[in-house]
């Protein structure tokens, strides 16, 4: 099992998303750039506080095309969404133990773009969610939230 | 005759049509801006109305959008090199209230909190809470629901049940658009004054707290009480920064033209005509700034609209209430009684003088929509000199008292607002402001002058009978439904006729929203690089 947020994780990321068929056929045709951006909170022990890991979702027709790291911030010309958010959080969406919408509601995840798009298309949110939450693609080798703080 | 040809001609050089006309510049587009008045701006109108060296913003004196709005930072308009400056009163809001006491806004929450607090601890908590549930969503929903065309509300509150909103948040409910802000007032706060401090803020935005429907939008609003800001050296400072910014990127503006007609050839706008014969023509398109009346009704020749189309012109409304103003300029800044209960209250930039309860304001609605000049005058006070000591001779202050009234007075039009009743009420609206003042007479105004509702629909002829919101603000006729539906997307049955102005979604103010989203419109439309665009 693969360290979350390394590259064979984003790898059995892409694998599973690209397998769910209702996903593909609620993504509207066309491509979708998305920026997600992680930052080390002090509480992950994934990503040192302060440090940032950036990866990049590129979805054409319904499919994951590229799921990859980048070394730095990903330039916002082109891109449809950005998400940040701290480290910790984004651990305990993917363990299933917080709410993305919770956490973009309350304002802990920044979500930039047109989320009208979102709106007209809700329940693929949901089902991206549902994705992300699939824990069991890695086996959390440094701990798993919720974390003591 | 002259005639030239330009990529796009802009009708109107209010701030949205300056914004919309500067953005396709930068594109790359030759742009002629054609505005009827003598200076450009619109509703940014600074002129030194009572005396020389007296600087009075005559429309647009709030600017709530500032660090919300994505034009300020996409065109310069804030800031160095050579932006606008803005002040911002660390006492934004306040309330006076009859029996001394006095509630105040401040840019810190903490002591909103505590000013809340004297009146009702539950309601500065339930506040507070509202506030943050708001900030941890305002900027996705401003950039959503404002600063994008306007998707289907039905659209909206389907995603808010799929994503199970209502159980992730206390305030924000689908049903708000079935509560008026009253109703939402009363569901959620229990003391009056309290109650009326929040009223108050959405009645200076324009919105009627007794309206079904309203309530909707009502939690945004709050998430920008704090967010009131003063433009050094008159709002029309914004215009002239504008102004700068469309000559720099090859957009042409001509003051005193009137356009007279919008040529139509074989169903397309393809140029203007303007009221000195001039035709200047337009290889990409128009978009006009104007309301629907002037745009259809005076400017396209007559067979070419479809009769339903027509008909949602003509039967187009507007906001019941309009603004009547008295525009002082004074030997000193008053000070108040209240401020024995709360010092803040003499910092405070936006007073509320009159307003003790909701019903209060339920009044005022219903003697304007009968069209009666509420006889008690509520004020709506702002001495802008407290934070902008440049817009009077040193040791002076300017100021504005604002009620909301009427434009068509006893079913008899505008008339009386020409007539001496102006100064009349003038007076009766300082009386007023006196009693609540230590320090302040009529003898402190050195002169006063009225600013009526007439004079509004004068001026700017687009804020038709004095209408600075440029179309109701109620339920049917926001987001897709503003100004109709067919038109909410800024396109107009006639190919080529955009509309870019107040009339559509978002609304007046200076929120920059319908110049902004006319420009995304006619991005997608010609294949424009959105270089404005960085997620």
């Amino acid at each position: 099992m693969p360290d979350i947020f390394s590259t064979e994780w984003y790898d059995a990321m892409l694998k599973l998303a690209n397998s769910q068929d209702d996903l593909s056929a609620k993504v509207p045709k066309g491509e979708w750039r998305v920026a997600i951006e992680i930052e080390g909170d002090g509480i992950s022990p994934y990503i040192p506080k302060g440090e940032f890991k950036y990866f990049f979702v590129h979805m054409v027709d319904g499919k994951i095309k590229e799921l990859k790291a980048f070394p730095e911030k990903i330039p916002g010309k082109g891109l449809n969404y950005r998400i940040t958010g701290p480290a910790s959080v984004f651990e305990s969406m993917a363990a299933g133990l917080m709410d993305p919408i919770e956490k973009g509601l309350d304002g802990t995840l920044s979500i930039r773009g047109d989320m009208r798009l979102l709106m007209q298309n809700a329940d693929l949110a949901n089902i991206i969610f549902d994705v992300y939450k699939s824990s069991d693609l890695t086996d959390w080798p440094k701990g798993k939230p919720p974390y003591e703080q | 005759m002259e005639e030239q040809r330009y990529d796009a001609i802009v009708i109107g050089a209010g701030h949205n049509g300056m914004a919309l006309a500067t953005y396709l510049g930068k594109s790359g587009w030759k742009v002629l801006v054609l505005e009827r008045r003598l200076e450009e701006g619109g509703g940014l109108c600074t002129e030194h109305y009572t005396r020389p060296g007296f600087l009075h913003n005559l429309h647009s004196n709030y600017h709530t959008f500032v660090g919300l709005c994505p034009v300020y930072e996409d065109l310069g308009l804030v800031g160095e090199p050579d932006g606008v400056k803005y002040a911002y009163p660390p006492v934004q809001m306040g309330s006076i209230f009859e029996d001394g006491t006095a509630m105040t806004i401040h840019t810190d929450m903490a002591k909103t909190h505590a000013s809340m607090s004297r009146f009702s601890k539950k309601d500065a908590d339930t506040f507070q809470r509202l506030y943050k549930e708001v900030k941890g969503f305002q900027d996705l929903m401003i950039s959503t629901l404002m600063y994008a065309p306007p998707i289907d509300v039905n659209d909206i509150t389907k995603a808010l049940s799929t994503w199970k909103v209502e159980e992730k948040t206390e305030f924000f409910r689908a049903r708000l658009r079935s509560m008026s802000i009253n109703d939402f007032l009363n569901k959620h706060f229990e003391n009056e004054k309290v109650k009326t401090m929040l009223a108050f803020h959405a009645a200076v935005c324009g919105y009627y707290t007794d309206l079904v429907g309203l309530a909707i939008s009502f939690p945004f609003m709050l998430g920008k009480i704090d967010n009131w800001r003063l433009c050094i050296g008159g709002s029309h400072r914004l215009a002239h920064t504008l102004w700068r910014q469309m000559r720099r990127n090859n957009v042409t503006l001509r003051m005193a033209s009137p356009v007279e007609e919008i040529i139509v050839e074989n169903g397309r706008a393809v140029g203007v005509r303007t009221s000195d014969g001039n035709e200047f023509f337009a290889d990409k398109l128009v978009a006009s700034s104007l309301d629907l009346d002037q745009t259809f009704n005076k400017m396209l020749p007559t067979d070419i609209l479809p009769q339903n189309v027509k008909s949602d012109v003509d039967a187009y409304e507007y906001q019941d209430g309009t603004l009547f103003s008295v525009h002082m300029a004074m030997h000193k800044i008053p000070t108040y009684k209240a401020a024995a209960f709360d010092p803040d209250i003499n910092n405070a930039w936006v007073l509320n003088m009159g307003y003790e309860c909701l019903e209060d304001f339920n009044k005022d609605w219903k003697d304007i929509r009968s069209g009666k000049v509420p006889e008690d005058p509520k004020l709506n006070v702002a001495i802008n000199s407290m934070f902008d000591p440049t817009d009077a001779p040193e040791g002076k202050a300017t100021g504005v008292i604002r009620v909301i009234a009427p434009y068509d007075v006893d079913g008899k039009g505008p008339g009386i607002w020409a007539s001496n009743f102006k100064n009349a009420y003038s007076n009766r609206c300082i009386r007023k402001m006196e009693k609540y003042c230590d320090n302040f007479t009529a003898e402190d105004i050195l002169q006063a002058k009225p600013y009526t509702p007439l004079d509004i629909s004068e001026k700017l002829t687009n804020m038709k009978r004095g209408d600075w919101m440029v179309g109701r603000i109620c339920e049917d006729n926001l987001m897709g439904n503003r100004p109709t539906p067919l038109m909410s997307q800024y396109k107009t049955p006639v190919e080529g006729l955009y509309l870019c102005g107040s009339t559509t979604h978002p609304h007046g103010f200076i929120t920059f929203g319908p110049g902004y989203n006319a420009l995304q419109v006619i991005a997608d439309d010609f294949g424009l690089d959105k270089w404005w665009i960085e997620i």
